[in-house]
Parts: structure tokens; sequence; C-alpha cells
């Protein structure tokens, strides 16, 4: 099972943000994280990936500074912003409403459906 | 740290993503290095570069999402503002470097625009700098719009009145201190000269005799030491001169003085008389009539003798109080000159007029030409663009298709306009500098063509200003003659010059009518100005042509001056030029030897008058006005009139008198067909002409004392008879037998005034001829100007029209290639071709005739003998022009002829 592109799109910005309020990461621990996070379900790939960072970075919510990795290389790491926090924080509830209201008229989180978890 | 390379295929991958999203310099860096970093982390990571790409999605995709992820939220529309600037500017930087690699690779078209440009823009530069400093610039004086020439007019006699005042009346003028701030006069505005006594002899000089007020009046004051006192110049007892003061010229105080300041209140002798220096005036102090002065000695202005109310013989300048229209002053003045009429019988009738001293010392014939010429370059630079226009127009046209494929995969008309017109740009850059180089050899020739066409007070130069109209004239001319073409061809529908496969009928027969179009207007250009050059050049053959009254072939002058302290009689003087004159005749070489005191041709000089006072005349010229006749007067001496070729009429043939002889006259005939003598023939007359009665004993030809041929009444007085009176340098006039160069009589000449006396001076040497070419220098200046620009704008007119026809034969081949293989012939094609030269050539001739014929009235001033339409020159004109179309045309027509059907036919 794969997400349709507009579902995927429109989730990535709370997936990114969720994760990197965790902690910071470079562009591709980024990747990894949220492919392997979300059972690759959520693999943004680069096309996607890089150009919201920057959007993100550039709208003020995410913060870069530039740090040796693990790997023993120099990357740039994200981080979230104060306002990054706030805007996450509203976009949970936006999320949480919309759960919830589908949640009303019948739409069920998965696990009690057919996939069988 | 500099990273290990990647795999080609993923730096290519990032390369695209980058150069696609149109990033600026630092973020395309800055996204490249973490891409980077992705891929070297996945590669570190143990996946392979496949993997990793089909991951990392579409270039395009991904640029696209970089592009966008750049250009919202806040600060995005500034970033969207700078990253366009940035590109467009880019996109500039990147279309001028397009434009040089075109323009190289096209070094014949180039060369072409920008030599045209060049010399259009080059004439105007040329033309403009030398109206700039001859009416535009002010006089180097400050506030030099308040000089103002001083003019005593008849009432009633409308303007033009006399030149010259009378010293009474400048008294006057300069007691009008409501109306002027300073009042000075020059003794006429001719040069006199007078010899300085140096240790190594006498050298000759150039004096000026101004009166106190003259260089207050200019508003320059010494660099040393003062100007006149008013007491220098109203001295106790009348007379010409005043106080022996000078005031020496910065490189006569150099010369003289070593420009030691202790030459104030040293003595100068000047022709024997001793003058104090009291002042010395700076370095590039200019009178602004005649020029060049070394010594400026004080006018006296008292009243009597010479400074009477009937003798005009002064030219006055004055400066207007500040703030004071000329209007004002002029009515003041006209108050004021009533005044002074009442107080004075011989001011009644007249009043003083003022006019601005630039336009009195440009003169309103030298202005109008001026004009002329700049109407002429401006229209050769118009023709210069039309044909710049033309070629660049044609080239735009060639390149049609490659701009409408980029129009229509998505370039913006903006870039299509920006990508053509980036290389007019290019073009009028280098048309400017073009113009200008040219313009400055053009200036140094024209100065050179016109040394005497120019006022001394302006030394035409190439300034910013002038640097910066040639630059303008280049710009504005590529403006819109580039960028109309741009806009007109980004403005094609895509559809249409594709489906046409370059051939597009009706739009390149509209083109070709508007190229038509502007041909009709260079073919009118050249006829108007072929028809004024043609004028101008008719009318100075003319002005050579003039009868003169004497003959100036193998005439050379020479001045000869003797000083009053060392030749005190006018027997000793008459003696030496007598003497002088007998050695020169005997010369082998020389025809003839005589002098005059002011040479014919060269204007009018020493007008007196003479009285017809008969018999036992008392002295007095009281009561004389009804027997007076103004009269030009001669003093001549030795074979004068042989040596210039002045026949006699009737009378005594000329024989130069002793000084005991009863005084004798010759006049000239103008005399004899005076209104007032009512006939009666002059010769046996008694007249007053100086201070003395002399007998008219006989008639000579008239002489012209303008190269047009004017002549007046002249009285020739026999030195022997005049030395006495005066000590006037004479102008010796040495006839050479013909085919003598002056070169080898000169050691002759040379060697027998220093035989004579060797601390004389031979001075100003010079032949009649130049003399009279220096006169008619503004005539040939103007006739030669315009005919060159007339050559220039045949040319124009013929490049022009040659390509207009070569683009219409080449853009017919298709259709001259199926007239042919239907038969016809190439007699009938070439007519086909022909005819449309004709038809352009006789547009432009109808419409150039017309404008001539309307203007040529401005040229009239100008002229000599010739009639403004004179018909032949407008004939002629509009026949060369048609001529030219002609050959203009038979290339065109005879590539035509040539169309193989067959070839033109399958040609796409």
């Amino acid at each position: 099972m794969t997400l349709e592109r507009e579902w995927t799109r429109g989730a990535a910005p709370l997936a990114v943000l969720t994760l990197l309020d965790r902690a910071p990461m470079y562009g591709y621990e980024l990747v990894e994280a949220l492919e392997r996070g979300s059972g690759g379900l959520l693999a943004l790939g680069q096309s996607t990936v890089y150009p919201l960072l920057y959007n993100l970075e550039n709208r003020g919510l995410l913060t870069s500074f530039s740090r040796e990795a693990p790997t023993g290389r120099r990357r740039k790491y994200y981080e979230v912003t104060e306002t990054g926090r706030e805007w996450l924080a509203s976009q949970q509830d936006q999320w949480n409403t919309l759960v919830e209201a589908l949640g009303r008229i019948g739409v069920r989180p998965a696990g009690n459906g057919d996939a069988g978890g | 740290m500099s990273a290990p390379p990647l795999p080609e295929a993923i730096e290519v991958w990032i390369r695209g993503v980058v150069q696609g999203a149109g990033l600026g310099l630092r973020e395309r860096a800055e996204v490249s290095r973490e891409l980077r970093a992705h891929f070297e982390d996945g590669l570190d990571a143990g996946r392979d570069a496949e993997s990793l790409l089909a991951a990392a999605g579409e270039v395009e995709e991904v640029a696209r999402q970089l592009r966008r992820a750049r250009v919202v939220g806040p600060g995005a529309r500034r970033l969207r503002i700078q990253r366009e600037v940035r590109m467009s500017m880019g996109e500039g930087v990147r279309e001028l470097a397009r434009a040089v690699r075109s323009l190289r690779r096209a070094p014949g078209f180039t060369l072409l625009v920008v030599l045209t440009l060049g010399l259009g823009v080059g004439a105007n530069t040329a033309v403009f700098t030398v109206l700039d400093a001859v009416l535009l610039e002010p006089l180097p004086y400050p506030e030099a719009e308040r000089l103002v020439r001083l003019e005593d007019v008849e009432i009633g006699e409308g303007q033009g009145g006399f030149g010259y005042l009378r010293a009474p009346v400048v008294a006057a003028q300069m007691e009008w201190g409501d109306v002027f701030e300073g009042v000075g006069t020059l003794y006429t505005y001719r040069e006199l000269g007078a010899d300085l006594t140096t240790d190594d002899g006498a050298v000759r000089l150039i004096t000026q005799r101004v009166s106190h007020g003259y260089f207050e009046t200019l508003g320059i004051a010494p660099r040393l030491g003062r100007a006149f006192l008013r007491e220098e110049s109203f001295l106790p007892e009348p007379g010409y001169a005043g106080a022996p003061v000078a005031v020496l010229s910065e490189g006569l105080w150099q010369r003289h003085f070593d420009g030691q300041s202790g030459a104030l209140g040293e003595t100068i002798e000047l022709d024997g008389i001793r003058y104090e220096v009291v002042g010395v005036m700076p370095a590039g102090f200019e009178d602004p009539m005649g020029g060049a002065t070394d010594v400026w000695l004080p006018q006296n202005l008292t009243e009597g003798g010479s400074n009477s109310w009937g003798n005009f013989y002064l030219t006055a300048i004055a400066r207007l109080r500040p703030g004071l229209s000329r209007e004002a002053a002029q009515s003041r003045l006209d108050a004021l000159s009533a005044r002074l009429a009442e107080a004075n019988e011989g001011y009644d009738g007249w009043k003083t007029v003022i006019h601005p001293l630039q336009a009195q010392i440009v003169g309103p014939t030298r202005t109008k030409l001026l004009w002329i010429l700049a109407v002429a370059v401006a229209l050769i630079l118009v023709s210069a663009c039309v044909n710049v226009a033309n070629v660049v127009f044609a080239r735009s046209l060639s390149r049609q298709r490659e701009v409408t494929v980029r129009g229509a995969l998505g370039s913006g008309r903006g870039r299509l306009v920006l990508h053509l017109f980036s290389e007019s740009v290019l073009l009028a850059a280098m048309g400017a500098v073009a113009g200008v180089a040219l313009g400055s050899v053009g200036i140094r020739a024209l100065l050179a063509l016109a040394p005497d066409a120019l006022p001394a007070v302006a030394t035409p130069r190439l300034s910013s200003r002038v640097f910066f109209f040639g630059l303008a004239s280049a710009l504005g001319a590529l403006l819109i003659f580039g960028l109309l073409p741009a806009l007109r061809i980004s403005a094609t529908s895509p559809g249409a010059t594709l489906r046409g496969g370059g051939r597009t009928g009706t739009q390149s027969r509209r083109l070709a009518r508007i190229r038509g179009g502007l041909v009709v207007t260079q073919v009118g250009v050249a006829v108007l100005l072929v028809a004024g050059s043609g004028l101008l050049l008719k009318s100075f053959l003319a002005l050579q042509g003039a009868p003169l009254g004497f003959d100036d072939g193998d005439v050379w002058t020479v001045e000869v001056h003797l000083p009053t302290s060392r030749y005190p009689t006018g027997a000793e003087r008459h003696d030496v030029h007598q003497r002088f004159q007998r050695q020169v005749a005997a010369l082998p070489g020389v025809a003839a030897a005589g002098a005059v005191q002011w040479l014919p041709g060269n204007g009018r000089f020493n007008t007196w008058g003479l009285a017809w006072v008969g018999e036992g005349w008392n002295g007095e010229w009281e009561g004389q006005d009804e027997r007076w006749i103004g009269t030009d007067v001669r003093v001549i001496a030795g074979d004068y009139f042989e040596s210039m070729g002045i026949r006699a009429v009737r009378g005594a043939e000329w024989r130069e008198p002793s000084p005991d002889d009863p005084p004798v006259i010759w006049v000239n005939q103008a005399m004899t067909e005076h209104p007032d003598l009512g006939g009666v023939d002059p010769v046996g007359q008694l007249v007053a002409v100086g201070n003395e009665v002399r007998r008219i004993v006989g008639v000579v030809e008239n002489t012209a004392h303008d190269p047009r041929g004017a002549t007046s009444v002249k009285t020739y007085i026999p030195h022997a008879q005049f030395s006495e009176d005066r000590n006037w340098p004479l102008i010796q006039t040495i006839r050479l037998q013909p085919g003598v160069q002056v070169r080898t009589v000169r050691e002759g000449i040379e060697g027998a005034l220093a035989g004579i006396d060797a601390q004389l001076v031979l001075y100003r040497p010079r032949s009649m001829a130049s003399l009279l070419d220096g006169v008619r220098a503004q005539e040939r200046f103007a006739a030669l100007l315009m005919t060159t620009f007339a050559g220039l704008a045949l040319a124009l007119a013929a490049v022009g029209a040659y390509g207009v026809l070569a683009g219409n034969v080449a853009r017919r081949r298709r259709e001259i290639g199926i007239r042919m293989a239907l038969g016809a012939q190439p007699d009938s094609v070439r007519a086909m071709i022909l005819g449309s030269a004709i038809r352009l050539s006789v547009f432009g001739v109808a419409l150039g005739t017309g404008g001539a014929w309307y203007g040529a009235r401005w040229l009239e001033v100008l002229l000599f003998e010739v009639r403004p339409n004179d018909p032949v020159v407008l004939i002629g004109a509009a026949l060369t022009i048609l001529g030219l179309g002609a050959v203009a045309g038979w290339l065109p027509a005879r590539r035509a002829t040539r169309v193989d059907p067959a070839i033109a036919l399958v040609a796409e």
C-alpha cells in the first residue's frame, strides 16, 4: 500500500516538523527517518524533502546550522524554531480535529479494519 | 573540505536541478552542497547510485519544487524580486555577450553600421562643437550676457545705422550710469601697428587704442598694475592719442620684460614715442573684436579736432546694469538720446541703440550659416540612421524565424525585445565612439578650413557637452531604429512566420514598403543637400569670378612701416618708399612695384569725405555739408595702379608727383557717377580732402572693397603729397612677371629693404590671392562643407537604395523565377527592377525638390548672384539623384536577370 501523492504532500510538513521537533537532523538523516519511521509509507524523497525544508525555513518555522555529523562529515542540520513549534501545535490540533471529525462520521483509524495490524 | 567525486550521473542530476531552479549564486552553492551531501550519505550507507537517483525524482520536478519553495511566505516577495532582477541582469549580460559574439560573426554588417553611424554622429559632433563655441558658449568675459555694442542710428532711418561712433557721443554715453555699468571704446575694430624699439632692432607690434573703461566694461582686470584712468582718456587737448601710457599683453610682457613685475613704471618706445607701462593683462585675454593685441594704448576722447560731432571712428561696447533688460535699457536710452540731441545740435535726429555683443561679433550671416550647416548634418544623421535601420531591419528579418521559434517556445516578449535590442545598444555604443573620434578629426579639419570664417574669440574644442551630444545622438538614433524593428518582429505571430517558411508574403511586402519609404526620405534628404551645395558652389564660383577691378594674380604684398623717430619728415619717409620701390621694380622677375595704405578687397577703411570747395577755400569745414561726398581715401606710391592692374579711364595717366608740385588726386569711376555731382565732370575740379585742397586730374577703374565686387567712391592721394601729414605704414604691392615664383625674388626684396635700413621690418607678407581667399573664407567654407555633406548624403542614399532594391530582388526570387519560367525575358525583368528603383527615386526627388524649393530662401543671405530657386541647380540635383537611383538599381536588376528559375523554384 502506498499513499496517494496528495495525502503525502499534505502530511509531509507535519511529519517533518514532528520529527525535527524531537531532534535536529540533516537532510539524508531526515529522509531516512521519515522512511523508516513511517514504515516506508512516507518515503518522500529529495524531490519533496529538500524543497519542503527550504520552504519551512523560509517561512521561519525551521532554522539551520552546520555541525559535524556522526559520519565525521560536516552537515547542515535543521531544527524547529519557536514559531515552528507553535505552528506544529496548531497543525496537530487541526489533525486531531480532522481525525475526530472523520471518526464521528464513521471513518475509523486503521486497526479494527480488514487489513489486520 | 573538498568533496569526494560523485558518480557522473549524480553530478549531472545535481547540476540539472540547481540550474533549473533559477537560484542566485549563493543559494545555488548552498543547495548544491546539500544535495551532494545527501548523495554522499546515501552512498556511505551502502546504497547504489541508481536507487538513490530513482528515489530522488525527476530533475525537472525537483527543480520546479525548489523554485516554488523559495517564493512563498514572508520575505518571499523581496526574494522573488531580487531573483528576477538578478535573472534579468544575468540575462542582459548574457544577451550582450551573445550580441558581441553574433556581431563578431558578421564583421561586414558591424563595420557598415558603425561606420555609417560614426560618419553621421561625427559630422554632427564637429558642427555642433563649432556651433557651441561660436553661438552657444558665452563670450569669455564675466556675465557676458550683459555686454552690448552701441550704435548710433538716424531716427526714421530704421535699423542698421552707423556702426562707428563719434567721440563726443561716447563721452556722453559714459555718463549714462543708470543704463550702463561701464562704457569703453576701441579705435574702429581693426588692429593698428607700431614698431617697438628693442636692442635687436624694431619689432612690429599690433596695438589697439582703447578708452578708459574698456577693460572694466569687459570685466577683466590687469594681472599686474592697472587699466587706463579717466584722465588718460580725457586729455586737456583733443586728438586721437591719449596719455603716453601702455598696458601690455601677457605675451609681450614675457617676451620683452621676461615676466618681471619691475616692468611697471618702465617705458617702451613705439614708433619713437615713449610710453610708461602701467599694466599687464592676464594670459588668454582677448579683445572681443580684432584680436591678438600686443599693446593697448589709451584713446583720447576730448572733444575737438578729430573728436568732432562729424567724425565716426569709434567702436563702443558697454555693460548693462545688472538686472536691466535690454528693452528697459533701450527705452531709457531713447530718453537719454533725446536729451543729448536737445543739448547738442550734432546729435539732432540721432539715437543710441544697443545690440548683444555676441551677436555683433558672430554676425547674422555667420549665425545663419552655422544653423544651416547644423540642419544639414542633422539630415545626414537621419539619412545614416535610415541606412542603419534598413540593415538592422534586414538582419532582424533574416533572424525572424529564430526569434519566432524562441517566442513559440515561451520566451516572453520582453526577452525577445531584449535579445534584438542588445545588438542595437552595442552598435550604438560603438557608433558613438567612432562618431566622437571622427568628430574630433572633423573639428580639426573644420578649423583648418576656416581660420577666417570663425570669430577669434571662439575656440571650438571637444567638450564633455559635445561628447554627450554625440553619444545621445547615436543612442537616440538606435533606440528609434533598433527598437522599432525589435518590437515589430517580436509582435509577429509565430504561426504565420513558421507556416510561411520565412516567406510570409503580405508581411514582408509591408516591411519592404516601410523600407522603401525610408529610402524615399533618404533620397529626399540627398536632393535637399545636393541642391543646397549646388547653390553654394555656384555662388562661390560666381564670387571667385566676380570682377573686382584689379588683377590679383601674381601680386605679392608686404607692409613696411617707418618709425617716426628715425624718419621724422614726410620727405624722408617718401624717399625711403620710393627708393625701395625702384629697387624692387628693377629686380629680375618683378613687373611693377607700388604701395597703398589699404589693399582693395579687404573691406572699407579710412572712409573720409571730400568737399567741392573750389578756389580759395578758407580751410573751414563748417557749411560745406552741401558739397560733401563720402570717399575711401587711398594713399598710393610708386606704380600702384600698374602693379594692381587698375586701368586708367580718362584724364591724366598716373605719374608720381613731387611733394612740391601742386597737390593732385585721382578718383575712381564711382565718383564720376555720383548723383550729387549732377553729371559734372570731376576731372579738373578742386576738392578739399584731408586738410588740403587738391585737384582731380584723372579717373581710374572701380575696385571692389569686398569679394562680392561692392565698390565705393575712392580718392587716390599720392604719398609724396601726403607723407608729411600722417606717417601711415604702406603695403607694398609687387607684381611679378607671369610664372615667376615669389621665393625667387624674395631675397632681392629683403636685400633692397635691408640696404636702405636694416632695422625695417617686412611685415605680414602674403599674396593678394591669399588675402582674397581669406575674405572669401566664409563662402568657401560654406560651399566646401555643404558639398562634403551633399556627397555624404548621396553615398548614404545610394547605399540605402541599393540595399532595399537588392532586398526586393532577394525577396522576389521565387516570383522572378516563375516569371522567367513562364517566358519573361531578362530585359523585362531588368526593367521591372529598374522601374522600382526609378519609382523610389522619383518619390524622393519630388519630396526633396519640394523641400529645396521651400528651404532655399534660408540660403539666400549666403548666396551671391544666384537665385535661391535657381532652376539649373534644382534640375541638376534632381537629375543627379535620378541617375544615382538608376545606378543603385542596376546591380540588383542584373542579379534579377540571372535568377535561375529551376533553382529559385526548388529552393525553400
